[in-house]
């Protein structure tokens, strides 16, 4: 008999991907990943995402050459499914971000984006997954990503994202209503 | 359609899960393995419908599901979208295909001659009840090699069809450029009309049950197609790959495959036949013909609605019918609590005098008549 092996690198994409999974759930909440600094996250949610019908952006050109590992074709921002940057966001850029169609809003972009938690400033989110507000607090965030994530949601198109700080990640889904 | 959130009851489903285990034997390595040798066929039927060709996840799914074909699909499928595309395999064509069973019923002589190959068409289907009481099973006398063996692989009848101008042409095929622009429906919504990308692997993955419920109801009468089958075949596919380096074609294992092509009279203008197709991992035979039935059906002007192509492929989807039809198992509470409001209040407006609950009008001849 043929064994499938359950290798490392399956059982460390396996584990990342219930981490994001559970982040975009349960939004604000702080999930862990089976990792151990920020680089390590990010290759491990590349790992997991990309793959050779996945398309990636990434401002960061040192890190092409691992989100290429996959077979993932990078594309201009607007065209891009994964966005991956590790350090701070463009807010220009972001405009460029794919919010999806009425039709296929699964296609819109997911952020991947490296912060600082519990330093910068305080948001409250609500909606689902969350019992009634949570406090959620991020720095290396710029401040009207809030205002422009605001504008670019219209439900169902929009876009979700990750944010990431050492082996913890926080899920931030469409759905998430944000006060500042 | 509103639901509640089902909290409390960890222990109930806990215990739950384990009668359900209980009721049905062990997950063993030795259950997996009798499986994938004694059951070939639901092994190729799970893998069909799983759309993933690998015969021991399959055989270990069913083993894990206690034989539930819907849940052992969805254990397959499920394992399937975590498994990344890492590469693409060459096309396979038909005159590639190792191919050990190949009929027509459309006539006798067809250019290759019939290959019976591995059937129970003609057989008497006599159940083994001595078995039961612990008759020695003989073994089935090995196949008697033939003098010469037979070739490898054969012409598709529908070619030489073409050749004598009783099918339409079609273009020969082209490779696309980029592998990943063949629609798929294992990543894309269906849109209708679907391309016919979608629809061919649809019907490829769809419940073998659902696929022969309506291809039957249109070889009943329902449809308006009698289907000849033009060609049924069971092979071997060679899973070719590009090497990276070498960009040398090599083959890197086989796998089952099956396909069949119906034919009707009434081709493009009413002149020659037309074609019905359908292809699926594994040897599926039932679902093949009923598929490739369905298949014609869909290409009719106006189909009977249950031949239609968003009729067809959306309901006979095996993930989603199944999930849809159980989760109404689901906890309905407010949906339900909503209409027994609405009920109730009816009632109370109609019939105001009854105090100790609602009796049937019939039952007291005073009481106003509800008109729905």
């Amino acid at each position: 008999m043929v064994a499938t092996h359950y290798t490392a690198l399956e059982a460390l994409t396996h584990d990342t991907f219930i981490a994001l999974m559970n982040a975009l759930s349960f939004p604000g909440r702080v999930f862990t990943l089976p990792t151990s600094n920020t680089d390590e996250s990010f290759r491990a949610i590349a790992d997991t995402l990309l793959d050779i019908e996945t398309s990636y952006y990434t401002p960061d050109m040192e890190w092409m050459p691992y989100l290429e590992r996959s077979g993932s074709h990078a594309q201009p921002p607007d065209q891009a499914a994964y966005w991956f940057v590790p350090n701070r966001l463009e807010l220009d850029l972001l405009q460029q971000a794919s919010v999806g169609t009425m039709l296929n809003p699964q296609e819109a972009c997911t952020l991947i984006l490296g912060c600082q938690m519990s330093a910068g400033q305080t948001t409250i989110w609500q909606g689902p997954g969350i019992l009634s507000t949570i406090t959620v607090q991020l720095a290396g965030i710029p401040e009207p990503f809030w205002k422009m994530r605001q504008q670019m949601i219209h439900y169902p198109m929009g876009w979700d994202a990750f944010f990431v700080e050492g082996n913890r990640v926080i899920g931030l889904p469409r759905t998430t209503l944000v006060e500042e | 359609m509103a639901y509640v959130a089902t909290k409390g009851g960890e222990q109930a489903i806990d215990q739950s899960e384990r009668f359900y285990h209980a009721l049905k034997g062990n997950v063993t390595l030795e259950a997996v393995q009798t499986v994938l040798e004694t059951m070939p066929y639901l092994v190729d039927r799970v893998m069909g419908e799983g759309s993933l060709y690998a015969p021991e996840l399959a055989a270990l799914a069913l083993v894990q599901s206690g034989g539930d074909l819907y849940e052992a699909v969805l254990l397959l499928r499920a394992y399937r979208s975590t498994q990344p595309r890492i590469a693409y395999a060459q096309p396979i064509t038909t005159e590639r295909m190792t191919t050990i069973r190949r009929i027509s019923a459309a006539f006798k002589d067809i250019p290759g001659g019939q290959i019976l190959g591995p059937s129970l068409d003609y057989s008497h289907r006599i159940l083994r009840t001595d078995v039961l009481e612990g008759a020695a099973v003989e073994p089935t006398p090995a196949v008697d090699l033939a003098d010469h063996p037979a070739p490898r692989s054969y012409p598709l009848v529908a070619d030489w069809e073409r050749e004598n101008h009783l099918l339409v042409q079609i273009p020969r095929a082209t490779n696309p450029d980029n592998p990943s622009d063949i629609p798929d429906v294992t990543r894309d919504p269906i849109a209708m009309p679907a391309p016919r990308a979608h629809r061919l692997q649809a019907l490829a993955r769809a419940e073998t049950g659902g696929v022969l419920a309506l291809g039957y109801a249109g070889m009943r009468g329902y449809g308006f197609t009698h289907p000849t089958v033009n060609e049924l075949r069971l092979a071997y596919g060679d899973l070719e790959m590009v090497h990276p380096i070498s960009g040398e074609s090599f083959s890197v294992g086989r796998f089952r495959m099956s396909q069949a092509e119906i034919i009707s009279s009434g081709g493009e203008g009413g002149v020659g036949y037309k074609l019905g197709y359908t292809a699926t991992m594994g040897w599926n035979e039932v679902k093949l013909i009923a598929g490739a039935t369905l298949d014609m059906e869909m290409n009719q002007a106006e189909p009977h609605p249950a031949h239609t192509e968003d009729f067809v492929l959306y309901h006979t989807e095996s993930v989603e019918s199944s999930g849809f039809c159980i989760h109404f198992k689901l906890p309905h509470y407010v949906t339900f609590a909503s209409g027994m409001d609405s009920i109730r209040k009816v009632i109370q407006a109609e019939y105001p005098a009854n105090k100790e609950g609602y009796t049937s009008p019939e039952s007291n001849e005073s009481t106003k008549m509800v008109t729905a």
